[in-house]
């Protein structure tokens, strides 16, 4: 299948090549200023599958993550998750909606004055009815996953930039939301704490069946990992599989791909 | 002199769409602190941080005022051989005006400027997003403790800069300059309403909490999120909360001078 220009005003129904789309981004034109981010951006992001945003610093990719997570609001055009339109859904009924999401910021966004355990267990305290035990269990079991320990009573100053970004993960995944929207998991790690990631989110993709989407500059990771990879150039998006998208004859995929050392030449693609 | 117009023209939009802003945040910190979930533990804390946090410079400002009260109330008073009224001069000063105006300029530039600054911050750190993301309310989370502390906090911190002055006057006119201890106490007690002043007293206290309150939180959740976001935030916090203050001081005494 050949990789595709996404269309501006496609239908929501669509689907991708890997099913029915989970989140679909359409026709959005987002301007901050005289800078115009989107211009009729439309992508869409299968269900159960790892979606992965590419594209040069500031082609947009972070604001796309907070578009879908309703943190920021486009100038036009809509973002559905599921069956809803949530762009223009008042503040309260958004609150709703990101119960079903769970986002891991780029810096963490972790709160500097609780320690990483309450950190954690914040979501759980708030809108369940857990007792305090169920919760040290399921805050414990998230570590365990993440690969920390002892780390407890510790305060996110204290952690190391790939602790830190373990810990904004467990707490993403905590409350088993259904779509995990995370923003450049992989910078700043060593290859090894890069791999432990990577195996983690897989392995929690194909277990439990959750919606993932990433924003990534790390190539290889992207290539292993991505079901689908939404380009973002010059505004719009192009979307595809890997091998579409690593056989795109696009020149700007290719410039991209060739920089980062993974692509065909130019003449080979053509 | 279109650009001027022009510059005027935005301005003027810029401050009622920012009082339309703060009024609006206002009325959540309300509503969020009369509905539950009530946050009991995380008031407690702020009251720590901006209350007991704040003990020292209220004490020792409080007896320093006092202490002047005391030397420049008799140096004025003995002119018109009234130097037994200093006890009065120094109660009524501090009680009526400078109690409470001075704690709130006090509490703005220590807590206040620091409740602006952690809000900030968190806003260019993106905690705040990260509490949105967990279906969590940042003002119902992190601005509202912060708010009700200050208010909660001022009187209290009014009252010990009272306490503390009256206590530097006393130092002053018994201990320096030889003022009989009961002539000092009973000018004091002869001399001070309950309603008219003490009531006047806790009435400004309140308000000058709920001012610095709201608006050093609404300064930090509206900040760019960038470092000189918080440094404007923090800045503006501080001389925005002094001015309407020092305002609402004048408003206040006014109305109640005439009886409301």
């Amino acid at each position: 299948m050949p990789v595709e220009m996404a269309q501006a005003g496609a239908s929501r129904s669509e689907g991708t090549p890997h099913g029915q789309a989970h989140v679909d981004v359409n026709s959005v034109r987002l301007a901050f200023g005289d800078r115009r981010v989107f211009d009729g951006l439309s992508c869409r992001f299968p269900q159960a599958k790892i979606s992965v945003i590419l594209g040069a610093s500031g082609a947009g990719k972070s604001t796309l993550l907070r578009l879908i997570a309703g943190l920021q609001r486009p100038d036009y055009g809509d973002v559905w998750i599921g069956q809803q339109e949530i762009s223009r859904l008042p503040e309260r009924q958004l609150r709703r909606v990101r119960k079903r999401l769970g986002m891991m910021f780029q810096g963490g966004a972790l709160l500097d004055s609780m320690t990483v355990f309450d950190n954690v267990a914040l979501a759980l305290r708030e809108h369940t009815r857990l007792s305090e035990r169920e919760i040290t269990d399921r805050v414990h079991a998230q570590f365990e996953a993440v690969g920390l320990k002892r780390v407890d009573a510790l305060l996110p100053g204290q952690l190391s930039g790939g602790m830190k970004k373990r810990t904004a993960l467990a707490r993403a995944m905590v409350t088993e939301p259904e779509i995990l929207l995370i923003d450049e998991p992989f910078s700043g790690l060593d290859p090894l704490a890069v791999r432990l990631i990577e195996a983690l989110l897989i392995d929690v993709n194909r277990h439990k069946g959750l919606t993932m989407i990433l924003t990534n500059h790390h190539i290889g990771s992207t290539m292993r990992m991505a079901d689908e990879i939404v380009f973002i150039v010059d505004g719009t998006s192009i979307s595809g599989t890997v091998k579409e998208i690593k056989e795109s004859i696009d020149p700007r995929i290719q410039r991209f791909l060739q920089a980062a050392g993974t692509g065909p030449s130019l003449e080979e693609a053509s | 002199m279109f650009e001027l117009v022009r510059d005027i023209g935005w301005r003027t939009v810029d401050n009622v769409y920012g009082l339309g802003g703060i009024t609006l945040f206002g009325s959540r910190l309300v509503l969020e602190t009369l509905a539950p979930p009530y946050r009991l533990r995380r008031v407690i804390d702020e009251l720590f941080n901006t209350g007991v946090l704040s003990l020292a410079i209220v004490c020792a400002s409080g007896t320093a005022v006092g202490l002047v009260l005391g030397l420049q109330g008799y140096n004025t008073l003995v002119r018109f051989g009234a130097e037994q009224s200093v006890g009065a001069v120094v109660g009524l000063s501090l009680v009526r005006e400078l109690g409470p105006v001075l704690t709130a300029l006090l509490v703005t530039g220590r807590a206040g400027s620091a409740v602006a600054a952690e809000i900030g911050a968190m806003v260019a750190t993106e905690q705040l997003d990260g509490l949105r993301m967990m279906s969590v309310d940042p003002i119902d989370f992190v601005t509202q403790p912060k708010a009700l502390a200050l208010l909660i906090s001022m009187p209290l911190l009014s009252a010990l800069f009272i306490v503390f002055g009256l206590f530097g006057g006393y130092l002053v006119g018994v201990g320096l300059l030889g003022i009989d201890a009961g002539t000092y106490v009973s000018s004091l007690e002869n001399n001070i309403d309950f309603r008219n002043d003490v009531l006047g007293s806790v009435l400004k206290s309140v308000v000058f909490g709920a001012i610095v309150g709201l608006i050093s939180t609404w300064r930090g959740f509206t900040s760019a999120p960038n470092s000189e976001g918080v440094s404007r935030a923090t800045t503006g916090a501080v001389v925005q909360a002094s001015v309407a203050v020092l305002m609402f001081d004048y408003v206040i005494t006014a109305l109640w001078g005439v009886g409301i």
